[in-house]
């Protein structure tokens, strides 16, 4: 859930897995399902939580320094690699930029979080269909952008 | 429409790819097909550029989480719900313990629905009768049952509650003030219970006992009488009354002292024998 959290950007990671942790202890009365359906309700919180934080950013726009700033930001030893990685990770963030945001979650919540059609459908709240096409459409996005040679992976 | 519901051209893909192949792909397992390596590396890209890194406040998001499990447990809610109920909505929702009510047992039931009504009637009934309130008739015999257990209560006492000798207290009263026409304060009195048996004409049960009063009556006067004659004068007429005084009761005696103070002895001889003998003695 972090990764994919991270994923999307979120700006403070730590303080939306820790409330979405909160939130699963507070509302896990309310939840009816198998360990399978844990999965996917866990994550439509950790999404509701980023997308609630990034509503509060919009409102209330502050620039502070993340945890990852501070604590991992700085070389750690191979700097070649760590600029092939970050050179990957801009390439990888623009392909995903050209996606849509259902797109974008769809992909995100099936490659980072590892979750199953059924499982995405419940944490975006769609039906199974409606997530396989925007995979597919997704994936086909992508697929054309490399093509096109925009983007070089 | 491909097995997994996308246009086929829509992805640019083999309308016969599987699900299995994207599934696979997706999943970060070796795919069984090379159609999409340019797919296959943009996922495993992305899996790289987001590695998996401990939290640094994992302790802190712990902590976090019990303590909102022992706020919810505070507020009487249960944490997690049993295993049993996970697969199916829970029949009910906790919220603070509260008393549940046991079901009685139906004898208890209908022994309670019986005895209520009884037990009400004589709380009831029992305040009346402390009160006095009751029946003449009712209030008598509860308080006689009382008493029998020790308790007092109004309407036990006979004389307190007879209506006709209540009527007889306000007669003597009556004749109390004719009494006080009399001669003096001491024969008041007495004549003042004579008079009570006077009065009591109404009552069936004393009549023999007021006559007696009456004839008391007549002594007294007879008595003033005798006074009188004691005075001085020694006419017959005064002797006569005393001897048939002295035939009568015994409160005749003083007169007859009197008398044979003031008369013969054959007077007071003829009073042992007889009204008759005295008169013929005169």
């Amino acid at each position: 859930m972090e990764r994919y959290l991270r994923a999307r950007r979120v700006p403070d990671v730590e303080d939306v897995v820790g409330e979405t942790f909160v939130n699963v202890v507070r509302s896990i009365d309310g939840f009816e399902g198998n360990e399978t359906a844990f999965r996917g309700w866990v994550f439509a919180i950790a999404r509701n939580r980023a997308t609630d934080e990034r509503r509060r950013l919009i409102r209330h726009p502050s620039a502070p320094a993340s945890i990852e700033e501070l604590d991992g930001g700085g070389p750690r030893g191979d700097v070649e690699n760590e600029a092939m990685e970050g050179l990957a990770t801009d390439r990888i963030g623009r392909l995903l930029d050209t996606l849509t945001a259902d797109q974008r979650d769809v992909l995100l919540l099936r490659i980072i979080g590892g979750l199953t059609i059924d499982q995405v459908a419940a944490a975006v709240g769609r039906n199974a269909g409606a997530v396989k096409m925007l995979q597919a459409r997704g994936l086909a996005a992508i697929r054309r952008e490399i093509e096109r040679g925009a983007v070089t992976l | 429409m491909s097995p997994s519901d996308v246009p086929p051209d829509e992805m640019g893909l083999d309308p016969n790819a599987t699900d299995d192949a994207l599934e696979r792909m997706l999943s970060g397992q070796a795919p069984t097909t090379d159609e999409w390596p340019e797919l296959a590396r943009f996922v495993e890209d992305l899996r790289e550029a987001v590695p998996a890194r401990p939290l640094a406040s994992e302790d802190l998001h712990v902590a976090a989480m019990v303590e909102t499990s022992h706020l919810i447990a505070d507020n009487g809610d249960p944490v997690v719900r049993p295993v049993s109920n996970a697969d199916a909505p829970a029949p009910q929702v906790s919220r603070l313990p509260k008393l549940r009510r046991k079901p009685m047992k139906r004898s208890t039931r209908t022994l309670v629905r019986v005895l209520a009504p009884i037990a009400a009637v004589l709380t009831v009934m029992g305040s009346m009768a402390v009160a006095g309130a009751l029946p003449h008739t009712v209030q008598k015999a509860v308080s006689h049952t009382a008493g029998i257990v020790g308790l007092n209560l109004p309407g036990d006492d006979e004389s307190t509650d007879v209506p006709g000798q209540d009527d007889q207290g306000e007669n003597a009263d009556d004749q109390g003030d004719n009494n006080n026409q009399g001669d003096s304060s001491t024969k008041d009195t007495a004549v003042t219970t004579n008079d009570q048996g006077d009065q009591g004409e109404s009552s069936d049960t004393q009549t023999s006992a007021d006559d007696q009063g009456e004839n008391d009556d007549s002594q007294g006067d007879n008595n003033n009488q005798g006074e009188d004659t004691q005075s001085g004068d020694t006419s017959g007429g005064d002797s006569q009354s005393g001897d048939t005084q002295s035939g009568d009761t015994s409160g005749g005696g003083d007169s007859q002292s009197g008398d044979s103070q003031s008369g013969s002895g054959d007077t007071q001889s003829g009073d042992t024998s007889g009204g008759g003998d005295s008169q013929g003695g005169d």
